[in-house]
């Protein structure tokens, strides 16, 4: 996995506290990192709240969220574009749904599957629903459940093995992407482990077990020995002390935006078994740690195409359709429910290729345009809260004042500018 | 000459009601590009604001079109007296009716609006009505009560930049420029003013008799404009609608779509839109005038009597001149480069599926260009019955009567059913099965889609059932095969009725193509499926799921009670698309 951290940042002394009152740019960044971005009235919600309070309110809030069922009515339809475009749209609903909708996505990165080989958004709906409604919940079941998706059975080629022709590609990416990471596993293992995971298939768009088509014989995966199925596997790979770290440096890269040390990652990991593997808690845990909330570690992330979309959506207020979000997310190089492979997305510097970088400028643009000159606000005090006066700030002014619309340059300056697309 | 309009009766040589010659006025507007007359808009707006199906469309149509243009709203709503609608504003100034146009200054819209009455005291109790409206708006009781100047018995009212206001005898002027009146104040003329008043007068002595509403757009002044502009059409607004048939002479897509009607307006040049209101029916006609070129596409023969007599559940249909042999025939001359490598790949592609029988010079001869369209709605009596439903469509052509085509073309769609087998094959969908039907002397083929586990979800795919057949002289392909087989029995019993009016050309038809649309099957196809529809539009557009459910109830309570007939008439130098809308619920 590549880092997605900007700068190797040392660790950070105990300098913000969780009973700290948060202030209007601690507010900002923990409602980004969080919950993708807020409309300002967000923001004001939280300001003046304690930290532990404002992360626990989020995260437990965002538990209890449903997204909206309707989108069942267009799956009969079999276009991904409606999928994509209306979880575009879930991702603007408060902020506690916002944060499922949040985990969902890292998720869907971790246990990438693609509607290019799956075809069928009805599957790919109901992976995100797994996604969505076990996300914050124990990891432990998420595993299990994942490994009978039946979008990542298709995927990952979990339907084609069977008993004598086993086909370990669910097998070897459980190990290398979804629980352990590379070194951490055998070739053996993956072997052994795909028998066990042998015997699924999709019928009528479910996952269905069938018994002869599974090795029922005796295996061994990551030393413990049996007459092991999925739920066997699992465990096995559970048990390894491998996994809770690979969970950690997800859960890192993902919310505090680079690799944790080697301390953090074993502090991490060690909450999450101390959480009873459950993602949500050892998540108020992580975003209530210094080195998530400090000064310095704000703005040091490149923003994933979906991350900017969403938050400069919310942040600007521009009305803009959800199809138009997801579109402009593909352009920028994610296409949701379409990962590029089973890694997923690469993210970080990855983001940011020649192709993306005009779309990023095309979408700041498009935001300033619909907002047009009626919406007044400051966009530096709102968009940039860390550096409202960037050393940049009298230049672009005075290319806005001489522009045809003063209003609309500034604001896609903002938008466009590298301390915009960090976050 | 312009065939259909010469045939309109000419009763009212008037001269356009700016430019009329009653002692008053005798100046045209100058650079005038858009045109817009209401002769007695009292009655008009009577019998639409009454109208219970009329009343909200035109009102909806309305405020967006002043939605988009903020000169001509602050115009409006600087007429209208407080809680008065635009319309009843236009029907009070227009009482002796009233004219619109568009002229440009240095690439900016200016709106200039006349108000004739019928003679001089009468127009400067109308101007006194209006400034009192204009001081009102501004809140200066008062600031209007005498001419800001006069020249030679034209009085000038002048709102700041704003507005200008001009009394000449009877007539009253309003427009956002001065310079827009300058021509009304003192007299001008100039080689262009005079050039677009003898369009506009020559266009407008030639609308229909008892037009309600008579509009002109010079299309060649605007190319020019946007020429000058740096060449940009607009690409939003209403304004794309002109972009967009700007670009259909050279759209191969298009002219195979549309046809030679549609996609010639663009090239007239000037069009003219008269329109009728009563209580049972909307008549409007669009007519390009002027068109140089003649379309090498354009039909060449009278209609057939159509096959399909309408006598089915018909949702649309339509019978179309497309002369595809032409085109193919033409290519070289009719479409630039990149287009012609788009037809090539086209052809070589269907010649695939025809047995070495080659399109150009075997298979288009033989088929007719006059062929009809069908739209209905569907049953799904024997197939799967999709969770959102479309209707389905057939289109029915004249093949010729030894049948040698028609089998030919059979042959080539059960051969495009397996090669798609084996793309599905390819990718591990299931095939298309297909099916050869049977009944009687009639056969068919038909191909189906795997039938959905029983409780599960029926995916849109399912309201294809494609399917074709040879029937006489005619061969059928339908996008279900229920609709075929419906087809198939019309088209027998037709037969068996009059077996001479199937498919024989009565010599006395105009050149003419046709649409009717009936809106009840399409408001009853989409009523169950409206929660669908307003989440589509709604991630489409960025709108809440509430307001895009009220439009489509507003459009579905439109269809229930609208039918609608379109016709386009050719000839070389014009296009008429006439069209109308009937209310049958309406008394």
């Amino acid at each position: 996995m590549k880092s997605e951290n900007r700068f190797d940042a040392p660790p950070h002394p105990e300098s913000v506290r969780t009973t700290t009152e948060l202030d209007r740019p601690t507010a900002v960044h923990v409602l980004r990192r969080l919950c993708f971005g807020a409309a300002p009235q967000d923001v004001e919600r939280f300001v003046g709240e304690s930290v532990a309070d404002a992360v626990e309110q989020l995260v437990e809030g965002a538990r209890s969220t449903e997204p909206d069922p309707a989108i069942t009515l267009l799956l009969p339809t079999g276009e991904l574009g409606y999928v994509q475009s209306w979880w575009c749209e879930q991702m603007l609903g408060t902020p506690e749904g916002r944060c499922a909708e949040r985990v969902a996505l890292m998720w869907h990165g971790h246990f990438a599957a693609s509607n290019d080989k799956v075809d069928d958004v009805h599957l790919m709906h109901g992976q995100y629903r797994l996604w969505r409604e076990r996300g914050l919940g124990d990891f432990r079941q998420l595993l299990q459940a994942a490994l009978r998706d039946p979008a990542l059975l298709v995927w990952l080629d979990g339907v084609d093995n069977v008993k004598g022709r086993p086909n370990e590609n669910l097998a070897r990416e459980l190990m290398e992407l979804f629980a352990l990471g590379i070194g951490n596993y055998t070739e053996a293992d993956v072997l052994e482990a795909a028998r066990g995971l042998s015997g699924w298939r999709v019928v009528k768009r479910a996952a269905r077990f069938t018994p002869s088509r599974h090795d029922g014989g005796a295996k061994t995966v990551l030393g413990t020995t049996g007459e092991l199925d999925t739920n066997g596997v699992v465990a096995a790979v559970l048990a390894r002390p491998a996994c809770p770290r690979w969970i950690a440096d997800r859960l890192w890269r993902t919310f505090v935006g680079r690799a944790p040390t080697a301390g953090d990652l074993e502090a991490t990991a060690k909450e999450l078994i101390a959480a009873n593997w459950d993602i949500g808690r050892t998540l108020v845990w992580l975003a209530t740690r210094p080195a998530f909330l400090a000064t310095d570690e704000r703005g040091t992330r490149i923003a994933g195409p979906i991350e900017l979309v969403v938050r400069a959506t919310l942040e600007t207020g521009a009305r803009l359709a959800p199809k138009e979000l997801a579109e402009s997310a593909t352009h920028m190089g994610q296409a949701l429910l379409r990962p590029p492979s089973v890694k997923g997305w690469d993210g970080g510097r990855q983001w940011l290729d020649s192709t993306a970088w005009i779309a990023r400028q095309r979408f700041a643009g498009r935001v300033a345009e619909v907002l047009g000159d009626g919406d007044d606000f400051d966009p530096f005090e709102r968009l940039l809260p860390e550096d409202p006066r960037p050393s940049w700030r009298v230049a672009v002014e005075r290319i806005a004042q001489d522009s045809e619309s003063p209003r609309r340059t500034l604001v896609a300056a903002v938008l466009a500018s590298a301390e915009y697309q960090l976050q | 000459m312009f065939t259909a309009l010469a045939l309109c009766a000419l009763a009212e040589l008037t001269q356009p009601l700016a430019v009329r010659e009653d002692g008053l006025v005798h100046t045209p507007p100058m650079g005038c590009l858009a045109y817009v007359e209401w002769r007695a808009p009292q009655d008009t707006v009577a019998t639409i604001a009454g109208h219970e199906v009329l009343g909200p469309m035109v009102g909806e149509l309305a405020r967006q079109a002043l939605g988009e243009n903020a000169d001509l709203e602050a115009l409006f709503a600087a007429l209208a007296n407080e809680g008065e609608s635009t319309a009843d504003m236009l029907a009070r100034l227009g009482g002796d009716g009233l004219a619109l146009w568009l002229t440009f200054e240095q690439f900016a819209p200016v709106f200039s609006l006349a108000l004739p009455a019928a003679d001089a005291e009468a127009g400067a109790a109308r101007r006194i009505e209006l400034l009192h409206s204009l001081e009102r708006m501004v809140e200066a009781p008062g600031a209007l009560a005498t001419p800001s100047e006069s020249i030679e018995g034209v009085d000038v009212w002048a709102l700041g930049d704003a507005f200008f206001v001009v009394g000449k005898g009877a007539n009253t002027y309003v427009s956002n420029s001065r310079n827009a009146l300058e021509p009304l104040i003192v007299e001008r003329r100039s080689v262009r003013g005079r050039r677009a008043l003898e369009r506009l007068t020559e266009t407008h002595a030639r609308r229909a008799s008892g037009s309600d509403l008579f509009a002109w757009v010079d299309i060649g002044a605007i190319n020019a404009l946007a020429g000058l502009a740096g060449g940009a059409l607009p690409t939003e607004g209403p304004g794309a609608i002109l972009t967009t048939l700007t670009e259909l002479p050279g759209n191969p897509r298009a002219q195979s779509l549309l046809g030679p009607g549609i996609t010639r307006l663009a090239e007239g040049r000037s069009w003219s839109l008269r329109a009728n209101v009563d209580r049972q029916s909307v008549e409007l006609q669009l007519a390009s005038d002027g068109i140089a070129t003649p379309s090498a596409l354009a039909p060449t023969t009278p209609a057939p009597a159509p096959v399909v007599m309408g006598t089915g559940p018909n949702t649309a249909h339509a019978q179309v001149y497309r002369d595809f042999g032409s085109m193919l025939a033409q290519r070289d001359t009719l479409f630039a480069g990149p287009e012609l490598a788009g037809i090539a790949m086209t052809v070589s592609q269907l010649e695939l599926f025809l047995g070495g029988l080659t399109l150009e010079d075997d298979v288009l001869p033989a088929v007719s260009p006059w062929m009809e369209l069908v739209g209905r709605t569907l049953a799904f009596a024997d197939t799967p019955r999709p969770d959102l439903r479309l209707p389905g469509a057939a289109i029915v052509l004249h093949v010729g009567t030894d049948g040698a085509i028609g089998e030919h073309l059979d042959a080539a769609f059960q051969g495009l059913i397996a090669v798609t087998n084996v793309g599905r094959a390819e990718t591990g969908e299931p095939p298309l099965r297909m099916v050869l039907g049977r009944d009687g002397e009639r056969t068919w083929t038909s191909a189906r889609f795997p039938t959905p586990a029983e409780g599960a979800p029926v995916d849109a795919i399912h309201n294809f059932v494609p399917a074709a057949a040879l029937v006489g002289e005619h061969w059928i392909l339908a996008t279900h095969e229920e609709l075929l087989i419906d087809l198939m029995d019309e088209i027998a019993a037709e037969k068996a009725s009059d077996g001479a009016a199937i498919g024989t050309t009565t010599g006395a038809r105009p050149v003419r193509e046709h649409l009717t649309i009936t809106g009840v099957p399409l408001a009853r196809l989409a009523k169950p499926q409206l929660d669908a529809l307003a989440l589509m539009a709604s991630l489409e557009n960025g709108t809440s799921r509430e307001a895009e459910r009220e439009d489509l109830e507003g459009l579905v309570w439109i269809l229930e009670r609208t039918d609608a007939d379109v016709t386009i008439d050719h000839a070389a130098d014009a296009v008429v698309v006439s069209a109308r809308l009937h209310f049958p619920l309406v008394r």
